[in-house]
Order: C-alpha cells, then sequence, then structure tokens
C-alpha cells in the first residue's frame, strides 16, 4: 500500500547564521512513500544529516517547501510534529538509572497527561510495540548496560510508541557490529511493511542498503539527487558512477560493490563448486589470478570438498589440507 | 518490584525528617527533655520560659530555615544537573551563589569603607540589607545567564558561562577585600561560612512562606526534565519546547537558590550531593520520583548537618559549611563508586 506522505518540491537546505547563508543542497524535487523503506545515501559531509533534520524540523529549512501527510511542514505546532515524526538519532545518550521500558515509555510524551502519567491505553501501545520488536527480554534492563544494537533497538520502539507515521533515523547503523546492522535494517524493512509507516534513513553501509532497502536517495558529488530502486540505479550508472574509483569495482551481476584486487602473475586451477571459489578468492587476495583456461607451468588442482588441495609444477606435486597451507607454499611454485 | 520499594523509601525519610526535626529542638548546649519540647511545640503544660524562649527564637526557626534550606537546594541542584546533563552541576555552578556572595561583598565592604557605617553591626536592618543585596546580585547574575540562554545553543557553552561569570564576581569580591578593613571583612567572610541561624524572628516565617510556594510551583518542570535526559534533540521532537523549558528550569533553580543564600549564605554540596544520593537510593531518573525525593532528602540531610554542627561542644564553632562539605563530599564519592561496581556488576 504505496501512499505519498512526504512531498519536497523545489528544496533547498543550508544553515542560516547572521552573516551568511550556507546552502548545502538546492532544488531538491522529490516524494516518499508509506510502506516502504527509503535510504539516503553519499559521502561524509554532503548533507545528509542536514535534509534529515530539515524534513524532521529541527533545522528551518532555506526555500521550498515540505509537505507532511499533504500540509506544509511550518504549518504544524510542536505538538502536531511530535505525533506526526518521530526520529532516531546518531547521538548515543548515556542515561544511568533508567530502565528500556521507562525510556520507551517517553515516547509517549506527546500523548500523556502534565505530569507524564501512562494511560491504561499507553502501556498497552508500549507492550505491542515491545513485543513487535521482540525485546521483552530487555524492557526491565537499564539503558546503560544494553549493547549498541540492543540499544538502538530500544530507541526504534521509543520511536514506535510515539506512533508517528513518518520515522526518520540518522545512521542508525553505525557503530553496530556486522550481524546488528544486519538485524536492524531487516526489522526496518519488516516494519515498513508491517505498519506502513513511512520509514526514511541515512546510512554508510552501501552494500546493506543495496540489498534491503526499496527505495535509494543518492547525493552525488555535485550534491545532485538520485532518486530509484536500487536496481534501476544499477542499471543507469548511477551507482558505479559515484563509488567509481581506484580499488572498488561495481559488479553488475550481483549489484553490489566488491574490492578491486589487482594481480600480477596468473595460475591455472582446475576444479568446482565452493571451494575452487575459495581457493580463487584466498588467490585474488594474494595478488594471484587464478583461473581455469591460464597458460602456466604451474598449476593447482582443488579436489573436492574432503580430498586434500594439489598443487604443481613440472613434475613436482605436494598436497595441502587447508588454503592457508597453498598459501604458505605457493611461492615454491610460482 | 522497584516500584514497590518507593512507598517504605518515602515512609523512612519522612520519619528520618521528623526525627531529625525534634532531635534538632531536644540537642544543644542546653539540653531540653523531648516530653517538654512537644509540650512546648503543642502549647501544653508550664514549661520554663527560658526553655520556651531557646526553643521558639533560637532552636525552632533554624530548624525550620534547615529544612526548607536543603529541599530548595537540593531541587535546584537537582534540575541543574539534568538541565546540563552534568553529574557536577549544582546550584552554585551557573555563579548564582558568586552572584549573591558579590551583593553581600558590595554591601558589607563598601559601607564600612566608603559610607563608614559597619553594617555587619547593624542588627535587624543590618541582616536585611544584607539578605536584599543577596538576592539583587543572585538576580543580577540570573538575568545575565538568561540572556546569554537565549543567545548560545549548547548547554556547555552556558555552563561554561555560569562558572567564568563565578570567576569574575570571585575575582571583584578579592579586590573589595584588599580595600576594606579586618571587621568587615571578617563579618563577610562569617556569611560566607552560611548559617541557618541567621534568619531571626518573623524572618523566618516570610522564608518558610516563600518555599513552600516556590518548591511545588518547581514540580511542574518534571514531565520536561524527563524529556531532558534523552537530549535536546529527542526532548523536542516529543513536542517539548526547549527553549520555554530550559528558560524555565533555569528560573526555578536560580531562584530556589537565590532565596537560600539570601537567608543563609551559600550553602555549598547539598545542592549537589542530594541528586546523586536519591538517584543511588531509588535508582531511578524518573523526575516524578527524584524531585518529591530530593525535597525529603535534602531537608533531611540539612537537618542532619545542623545537628552535627549543634552537638553540644561544637556549638557556635563548627559553620555548616564545613559539617555539609565533609558530609556531602564522602556521599558524592560513595555514589560514583558505588555506581562504577553496579556497572560492572551487571
Amino acid at each position: 500500500m504505496k501512499k505519498k506522505t512526504i512531498t519536497v518540491e523545489d528544496l533547498s537546505i543550508g544553515y542560516i547564521t547572521k552573516r551568511s547563508r550556507k546552502i548545502v543542497a538546492e532544488h531538491i524535487q522529490a516524494d516518499i512513500f508509506s510502506g516502504e523503506l527509503t535510504c539516503l545515501l553519499g559521502s561524509n559531509g554532503i548533507g545528509k544529516s542536514t535534509l534529515l533534520r530539515t524534513l524532521s524540523a529541527f533545522q528551518p529549512k532555506l526555500a521550498g517547501s515540505i509537505h507532511l501527510l499533504g500540509k506544509e511542514i511550518s504549518e504544524y505546532s510542536e505538538k502536531e510534529l511530535a505525533r506526526l515524526v518521530s526520529v532516531v538519532l546518531t547521538e548515543k545518550t548515556s542515561i544511568l538509572n533508567m530502565t528500556a521500558y521507562e525510556l520507551i515509555s517517553l515516547g509517549r510524551s506527546p500523548y500523556t497527561d502534565f505530569w507524564g502519567t501512562l494511560a491504561e491505553d499507553d502501556r498497552a501501545i508500549i507492550d505491542r510495540i515491545i513485543s513487535l520488536i521482540k525485546i521483552e527480554n530487555l524492557a526491565p534492563r537499564m539503558v546503560n548496560t544494553l549493547s549498541d544494537g540492543e540499544r538502538q533497538k530500544v530507541m526504534i520502539s521509543k520511536a514506535l510508541v510515539q506512533e508517528a507515521p513518518i520515522i526518520l533515523l540518522d545512521e542508525p547503523t553505525a557503530f553496530l557490529d556486522f550481524p546488528s546492522k544486519v538485524e536492524i535494517m531487516q526489522l526496518l524493512h519488516r516494519l515498513s511493511r508491517e505498519v506502513n509507516k513511512t520509514i526514511f534513513l541515512s546510512t554508510h553501509d552501501l552494500e546493506l542498503a543495496l540489498q534491503i532497502v526499496d527505495k535509494i536517495w543518492l547525493i552525488d558529488k555535485d550534491t545532485r539527487l538520485h532518486i530509484g530502486t536500487p536496481e534501476d540505479l544499477a542499471l543507469s550508472g548511477v551507482l558505479s558512477n559515484f563509488f567509481a574509483q581506484k580499488g572498488i569495482i561495481f559488479d553488475m551481476e550481483t549489484g553490489l560493490f566488491r574490492v578491486a584486487n589487482r594481480f600480477n602473475r596468473e595460475i591455472r586451477v582446475t576444479g568446482h563448486g565452493r571451494k575452487y571459489a575459495m581457493v580463487r578468492k584466498a588467490l585474488l587476495r594474494n595478488e594471484i589470478l587464478a583461473s581455469r583456461n591460464a597458460e602456466t607451468p604451474s598449476y593447482i588442482d582443488v579436489g573436492d570438498l574432503h580430498s586434500p588441495i594439489l598443487i604443481g609444477q613440472n613434475g613436482q606435486e605436494t598436497r595441502v589440507s587447508t588454503i592457508e597451507e597453498l598459501l604458505d607454499r605457493i611461492e615454491d611454485f610460482l | 518490584m522497584k516500584q514497590r520499594r518507593y512507598p517504605l523509601l518515602f515512609i523512612t525519610i519522612g520519619a528520618s525528617i521528623v526525627v531529625f526535626f525534634l532531635m534538632n529542638l531536644t540537642i544543644g548546649t542546653i539540653a531540653i527533655p523531648p516530653s517538654s519540647v512537644w509540650n512546648i511545640l503543642w502549647g501544653i503544660g508550664d514549661e520554663a520560659p527560658v526553655w520556651q524562649n531557646i526553643i521558639w527564637k533560637s532552636r525552632f526557626p533554624q530548624t525550620l530555615t534547615a529544612l526548607f534550606a536543603g529541599a530548595g537546594l537540593s531541587i535546584s541542584g537537582l534540575q541543574m544537573q539534568t538541565l546540563f546533563r552534568n553529574p557536577l552541576a549544582g546550584p552554585a555552578e551557573l555563579g548564582i551563589s558568586s552572584g549573591a556572595s558579590l551583593g553581600v561583598a558590595l554591601i558589607i565592604l563598601l559601607s564600612g569603607s566608603v559610607g563608614g557605617v559597619a553594617l555587619s553591626k547593624a542588627g535587624f536592618y543590618g541582616e536585611l540589607s544584607i539578605s536584599i543585596a543577596a538576592i539583587i546580585g543572585a538576580m543580577a547574575v540570573m538575568f545575565v545567564i538568561i540572556l546569554i540562554a537565549q543567545r548560545v545553543k549548547g548547554n556547555v557553552v552556558l555552563l561554561i558561562m555560569g562558572v567564568m561569570i563565578g570567576y569574575i564576581a570571585t575575582a571583584i569580591i578579592g579586590v573589595l577585600k584588599f580595600f576594606s578593613n579586618d571587621e568587615d571583612v571578617r563579618a563577610y567572610v562569617i556569611w560566607g561560612l552560611g548559617s541557618f541561624s541567621k534568619v531571626s524572628g518573623d524572618q523566618v516565617y516570610t522564608f518558610a512562606i516563600l518555599m513552600t510556594a516556590l518548591i511545588p510551583l518547581s514540580f511542574f518542570l518534571m514531565k520536561s526534565l524527563n524529556l531532558m535526559l534523552l537530549g535536546e534533540n529527542y526532548a523536542r521532537n516529543l513536542g517539548l519546547n526547549i527553549r520555554r523549558a530550559r528558560l524555565l528550569t533555569i528560573l526555578s533553580a536560580c531562584i530556589l537558590t537565590a532565596i537560600v543564600t539570601a537567608y543563609c549564605g551559600p550553602i555549598i554540596f547539598l545542592g549537589l550531593a542530594v541528586p546523586h544520593l536519591c538517584r543511588t537510593i531509588f535508582q531511578s531518573s524518573d523526575h516524578r520520583v527524584l524531585m518529591p525525593a530530593s525535597t525529603m532528602v535534602g531537608a533531611s540531610l540539612a537537618l542532619f548537618c545542623n545537628l552535627i554542627a549543634r552537638m553540644p561542644g561544637f556549638e557556635g564553632a563548627l559553620p555548616i559549611n564545613s559539617v555539609t562539605a565533609l558530609i556531602g563530599a564522602p556521599i558524592v564519592i560513595f555514589v560514583l563508586l558505588n555506581k562504577r561496581k553496579n556497572e560492572l556488576n551487571e
């Protein structure tokens, strides 16, 4: 169920100080839809955070318009915005003596009374979100004892109990280890589908974004904004242009990036399957290109999964059982 | 499980206030038996007029002052610590106490060397003018701070501004001291040591009424302070008007400190130590718990400090600030060490 929730027209973002007006990006034209995970990519300092801060009304826009659910952002009061947009920020909030449940419950503040007392239905909503994010075990724990990934899930829960149709996240996967990054991204993707929220995040985790998100916003070096599905951007060459630099290759087959290994030697390798791929990868890392039809005096036969690997040259042969050993011995055969 | 402990804790602290209050009335160089204190308080029986005088003219006003000063400073400290998200912030950190001190230094030291009047010996009017000078000094600094608060964004900058204003005030006081005669300097130094017995007669009741009105008012900030715990951006996103909340918090903390300082001199350490103590006792950051807790623990601890300062043998010898520091500093150290340990255990 795609629905246009944010419409940006001819938007200029940046900072106004007393003396000057620093424009970070201008003429931004875009829509963000609900039920879709949209991801903002771009190098450091290009204006990702500025755009997010402008969309969440933390800083004023310089020109143009932002419509949230059909109404101009500046026409909303602070109280109304709190029920419309929720945020998850990069800053690490270190709070002592507060349980995860208490932190999440602060997300209900726009709805609670003067003293911030939780009503029956506030508690019901909090419990529902806690089980949606599957953090029942974290709820009673003190926030300062949580790992970075756990804390991020708690902050996302806080954003969800706020019951805003739009959720903006500034680099939610920064500082996380790889499994947590994947978990958070998949969680956000699931949320965009299940609760039909408009989720917009910025990230540096390109690889993950290309695999998980529905829509990519890419700000290139000239601060031009390209929007499309990861696949469309791959086909149109925007992605490969953006990251075109020594050492990175955009692999059209997979639609992903990989590190470009340089090589200066070659070797003939026979075999197939996973083991062949791994041997090839290990050799490539050591600047040796392995291929089935290289015409070199030395050769490797990877065998099958349980047999040793054979290295040979001019009738001299040796067998090794691991790739590590292979790498240790390979120099003798080249 | 955690929730259920709160009533018990509050009852215990409440009881300690009552006990310390009565002990403050009973213990002193002249021991008055608890039963007589009870009779005097309720105006029954016929106790010796000397005892009645001691209770009503000296001990009761002093005890009441300690109670309200402790509560006020602790709330002020809690508000500052949350606003600045800095565990070392206290009522003194925004330069409020320094402002009050500067006001008092100006009036005590200048009246002596310029006006030729020894204000320290002027009795009631002397005391009154010192209180007024303290309030004016504190308010002046407060307005400067509020002006700065409207201009600068970061709270760290504001905190540093407060500390700098404190330095400037201290420097001016130093110059004033240098040019004043010994007697006035001594009067100023004694004021600076703080005391719960400066307030005499009916002034105590004015103080008590002011504090009874202001402390509940500061409770209105509980929800805002809870949101501020999350940091400025999250608080704003949850619909908090940061500018207004910051202004009200500074205003509340400053007024409480200014009034207490006017009546008691700069009392150190209570405002810093009590919020830490409450967070540890109640294992909570929720201001709906911490505000009443700080009020009560602050009152209790101030009464306890006053009790120590007035122990037979010490009477008049121990300035209240030495006692609050001697008791407050170990509390802060204990709380911080304990916190480390808990973090490691969990």
